[in-house]
């Protein structure tokens, strides 16, 4: 199956920061996140840590955050062992931005 | 027109083929259910096994932890109208599993008594739902028609045969039609755990209810001290009548945690003594104002966490918890998640009440336990095995060393943190203290 794209946006204020999480893999088990971050120039995002933090609220569990390699301005990678098949919630966290993305697991 | 039947066969055992894997889905039977009981001096573990065929025998054990005083327990089992079955289980003094057998002799409601505490529970009546039975008769029916119309065709009226062939199609198109809607029929309301548990709804489980919000009122909670026991009385909160339906939620109907004036923690799973009260035991308590947190779910979904204080007599100071781990901690700033790690250094860890370890959060602290405004119960969870419906009991002693857990403190200030695994049926509690500082920025949320 061809990876699923999931895009969102966060507002705040005036900024609106979209970041695109493309998962390796819809099943639960070992899976990496491709992570694209742009600022509202649509530019790509600068510098700052990008931190990744699953949670599975229907379990009432968080999995410990991890922290993205960066490959390129605004383009980073992370590997996650999301161990159950499940609705997820994915928090992606850069600067004071926090975006959470559902991630449904089968 | 051989032919043709030589075909439609072939049909049908492509459609059987495809039918089947959604039936086996559809069928899904009770498991085990497993019961953390403070019952009097002993911390017990009462797991309901899966009743296999009613009549028949229930079988029950009864897991001890260590420090519990060895001796007799009955295990009785009991409903309306029908005669009750007991069964003594002596209690060795080695903790462990010790085996009990009581016999039901019919589906419904039942309660199992251990001495003076009781456990409801539903033994299920195994009733075909009714797009089971639409599948299977219609492909008993198909089957039927199928050797009709092979007979006529072989004897030579092949005319007559299209009248048991086209009734062989609609009775397949039924039992294809019902296997393939089963999925997305929505589940019935379950007796137990939705709807208050009756003879009637559980020989009847497919009867539809006019109800669609199963959820119940928030419950009181009023403790108190008799003797050594405590006692706690819980009442609905819109009627005021005793709560009676709490379900096992996380391996107990209660998880009780009561933390000492001077920070000293209990994690108790209090029995039901009568309905609306549980009490558990507090050995060797320590005088002063407690706090204490019921964790409880009602049946028809949702956990509320009940706090109270109770005013206790006891001794002027008391054995602190004394488990011992390596506690490796990254605390971020407030509403960040922060990583709390205990490492128990060998891979023997038994789950308890069905995780491999839980954090209790109490803070921050400024004028102690009573007052705090954040209580917090995280779970660090077994990881599933695929093809094991059943949770790992406490005989599998193979779990960590490392027990992770994760939290987003959501004030900054000091938190009582304790960690709590069993290791050698004995439940290890690990004291810690956690400062977590105020965000760096202030984030608009
Ligand atoms: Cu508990």
């Amino acid at each position: 199956m061809a990876p699923q794209r999931r895009g969102t946006a966060a507002s705040r204020g005036k900024r609106a920061t979209p970041v695109l999480l493309t998962p390796a893999s819809t099943k639960s088990g070992g899976n990496s996140f491709d992570l694209r971050i742009t600022d509202r120039f649509g530019n790509p995002a600068q510098g700052s840590e990008v931190v990744v933090e699953p949670a599975m609220p229907q379990m009432g569990h968080a999995l410990a955050p991890i922290t993205a390699a960066a490959l390129e301005p605004g383009h980073y990678q992370v590997g996650a062992d999301l161990f159950m098949a499940g609705q997820w919630e994915i928090t992606v966290s850069f600067d004071t931005e926090r975006v959470v993305i559902p991630l449904l697991l089968t | 027109m051989k032919q043709r039947v030589a075909i439609l066969l072939l049909v049908l055992g492509a459609l059987l083929g495809f039918a089947a894997p959604v039936l086996a889905d559809a069928a899904q039977a009770g498991g085990d259910v497993h019961i953390g009981q403070t019952l009097g001096d002993r911390d017990l573990t009462v797991i309901i096994r899966r009743v296999a065929e009613v009549p028949g025998p229930v079988h029950v054990d009864v897991v001890t932890h260590a420090g519990s005083p060895p001796g007799e327990i009955t295990l009785t089992a009991r409903a309306a109208g029908a005669p009750s079955s007991a069964a003594k289980v002596v209690l060795g003094a080695v903790p462990g599993f010790h085996s009990g057998v009581v016999h039901v002799d019919r589906p419904g409601p039942w309660e199992l008594a251990i001495d003076e505490a009781t456990i409801p529970f539903v033994v299920p009546a195994i009733v075909p739902s009714p797009w089971e039975n639409a599948t299977y008769g219609g492909f008993i029916a198909a089957g039927v028609l199928l050797l009709v119309a092979l007979l006529f065709a072989v004897s030579g009226k092949p005319v007559l045969a299209l009248v048991p062939t086209a009734g062989m199609v609609a009775a397949a198109a039924v039992a294809v039609t019902a296997a393939l809607l089963a999925p997305s029929i929505p589940p019935v309301a379950a007796p137990g755990t939705q709807l208050d548990p009756t003879y009637d709804n559980i020989m009847n489980p497919y009867q539809r209810t006019s109800i669609v919000d199963f959820s119940r009122p928030p419950v009181n909670l009023v403790p108190r001290m008799e003797g050594k026991d405590l006692v706690l009385s819980l009442t609905d909160g819109s009627t005021g009548r005793p709560v009676d339906d709490l379900l096992v939620h996380d391996s107990a109907f209660i998880h009780l945690v009561v933390v000492s004036p001077s920070g000293n923690l209990r994690h108790l799973h209090p029995v039901r003594t009568a309905p609306g009260e549980y009490r558990a035991r507090l050995r060797d308590p320590e005088q002063g104002t407690h706090a204490i947190a019921a964790e409880i779910a009602r049946r028809g979904g949702g956990v509320q966490l009940l706090r109270s204080s109770v005013d206790v007599s006891g001794a002027a100071s008391v054995v602190p918890n004394d488990g011992k781990a390596d506690v490796a901690t990254e605390i971020r700033e407030a509403g960040r998640p922060s990583t709390i790690t205990a490492r128990f250094g060998e891979r023997n860890l038994q789950p308890w009440l069905g995780m491999l370890g839980h954090m209790i959060v109490v803070g921050p602290v400024t004028d102690g336990p009573v007052s705090a405004p954040i209580w917090a119960h995280v779970h660090s969870m077994i990881p599933p095995t695929p093809g094991m419906p059943d949770q790992p009991d406490e005989s599998v002693a193979a779990y960590g060393p490392d027990v992770p857990f994760t939290y987003s403190f959501p004030l900054p200030g000091r938190y009582l943190v304790w960690i709590q695994v069993e290791r050698d049926y004995s439940i290890v509690t690990v004291p810690a203290v956690v400062d977590v500082p105020g965000a760096k920025e202030v984030s608009a949320k």
